[in-house]
């Protein structure tokens, strides 16, 4: 499985996607961001399998949780 | 032992937090919002966890809930983040040195001026009148305590908010003495900051609290520090509820406090109202013509009453009630406007606060007790 990562804005908004991803079924859990990554300091993400990018950031964008690039996915 | 000290910390809690407590310091060891591993992650979603269910109860958004240590912790924040620069700030003649202390400290290091408003009993049009009456063009915050910490009278939170928002003041609620007594609706009230105790009408543990940012205004920090995001950035972050949680945050203690407040709504607030209130009306008709028994403004809702007895002081009452078993608070209370205004400045009263889980039997004990001191 392909995994890619959601970056998010916050930590407590990192928890909260995936508390809503798993009860949509998409298994989904916390993982940490290089600095390189987020260019400001530690950042949080989403680890989801890839093909179910798509479906996730429409749940994420639908209930308003601000999250930043997929990293990962190759587009 | 009858414990009738529910204003200062609720007593006892309900089995499920104590439950809670026994196992959330192993289940929940790990910091929240650090690492990613599966302790971190336990101990952030605990967190999560305790901001769902103070939206559940309050209907307001999860992410304007923040963790504080306890009441003042998050009036401290809220006021003086509030207001950064000079100007007159106007608060309730009910108000506990929780609000007091911090805006004579404003006053003293930042030039603002201080209006204190009537709180008339209670009596709401007459509250929302001495409000709009005393309002000055540089009036910049207002503070209202939803519930008294001495006597059973409530303040209209959601119309003094309509007036803050008309005049463009910002507006804070200390919610200590009705969260988790009373129905508090925050989807329904204006305010930018509301300041909730975790350890009394909630259930939760002491060292728990919560600043509720659901308004137009977010606060300035008091505290800065960690925040597990953005570690380059010399701000705190911009947006609740990491903004106001600088440092390693006690997600046992959510965890305690998330069943507290679970046990609340899960009773219904109304109904605790509905308890608390008929335990202090029983407590005032089995004692208002007692000779010697002199009550204050013992007339409204919630479990709270004050009262003093002739010929002995507030400490013998609370002594003597301590000796038979009666747990009580005498004194100021941290309250010296409202004993002030209540007329009880210079020694204080006996205050008598209900708790949910109080019965009927521990009132009528206490009216015996009390009719025993009134008649020696």
């Amino acid at each position: 499985m392909n995994e890619c990562i959601i970056a998010m804005k916050s930590q407590s908004g990192a928890y909260r996607a995936i508390k809503l991803l798993r009860s949509a079924g998409i298994s989904a859990s916390a993982v940490n961001i290089d600095t390189s990554l987020t260019g400001h300091g530690c950042g949080f993400g989403v680890v989801i399998s890839c093909g179910k990018a798509d479906e996730a950031l429409a749940l994420l964008e639908k209930k308003h949780l601000r999250h930043g690039e997929l990293i990962g996915s190759g587009r | 032992m009858i414990y009738l000290d529910n204003a200062a910390t609720s007593y006892p809690k309900p089995p499920s937090v104590y439950r809670e407590m026994r196992h959330a310091l192993r289940k929940y060891g790990g910091n929240p919002g650090r690492a990613s591993h599966a302790l971190a992650s336990a101990a952030a979603e605990a967190l999560l966890d305790c901001r769902d269910a103070a939206s559940e109860l309050f209907f307001c958004d999860a992410e304007s809930v923040s963790l504080t240590f306890n009441a003042t912790h998050a009036l401290n924040i809220a006021i003086k983040g509030l207001m950064r620069e000079s100007g007159n700030i106007m608060i309730s003649d009910m108000e506990h040195n929780s609000v007091l202390r911090p805006v004579l400290s404003l006053c003293r290091n930042q030039g603002c001026s201080l209006t204190v408003y009537p709180s008339h009993g209670g009596d709401a049009d007459k509250i929302l009148n001495g409000i709009e009456d005393l309002i000055r063009p540089d009036t910049k915050l207002l503070v209202a305590c939803h519930m008294s910490n001495v006597c059973p009278i409530c303040l209209p939170i959601k119309e003094i908010g309509e007036i803050c928002r008309d005049r463009g003041i910002a507006y804070v609620i200390d919610a200590s003495q009705s969260a988790g007594h009373m129905p508090l609706k925050l989807g329904d009230i204006r305010a930018d900051a509301v300041c909730v105790p975790g350890h009394k009408g909630l259930m939760g543990p002491p060292g728990t609290g919560l600043l509720i940012t659901d308004g137009e205004r977010l606060p300035e920090t008091l505290l800065e520090g960690g925040s597990g995001i953005d570690s380059l950035d010399a701000e705190m972050p911009q947006f609740s509820p990491e903004r106001f949680e600088a440092g390693t945050m006690p997600a046992y203690a959510a965890a305690v406090l998330a069943s507290g407040i679970r046990y609340v709504t899960k009773t219904g607030t109304e109904n605790i109202l509905r308890k608390e209130t008929e335990l202090r009306e029983l407590l005032y008709r089995n004692l208002s013509d007692v000779h010697g028994v002199r009550f204050y403004a013992p007339h409204g809702i919630g479990g709270t009453l004050m009262l003093n007895i002739d010929r002995l002081t507030p400490s013998e009452i609370g002594n003597k009630l301590n000796q038979s078993g009666i747990c009580t608070r005498v004194g100021l209370h941290c309250a010296p406007l409202a004993h002030k205004t209540l007329g009880t400045g210079k020694n204080g009263a006996v205050r008598i606060s209900i708790g949910h889980m109080n019965s009927r039997a521990d009132i009528l004990k206490l009216c015996d007790e009390i009719m025993k001191l009134a008649d020696m």
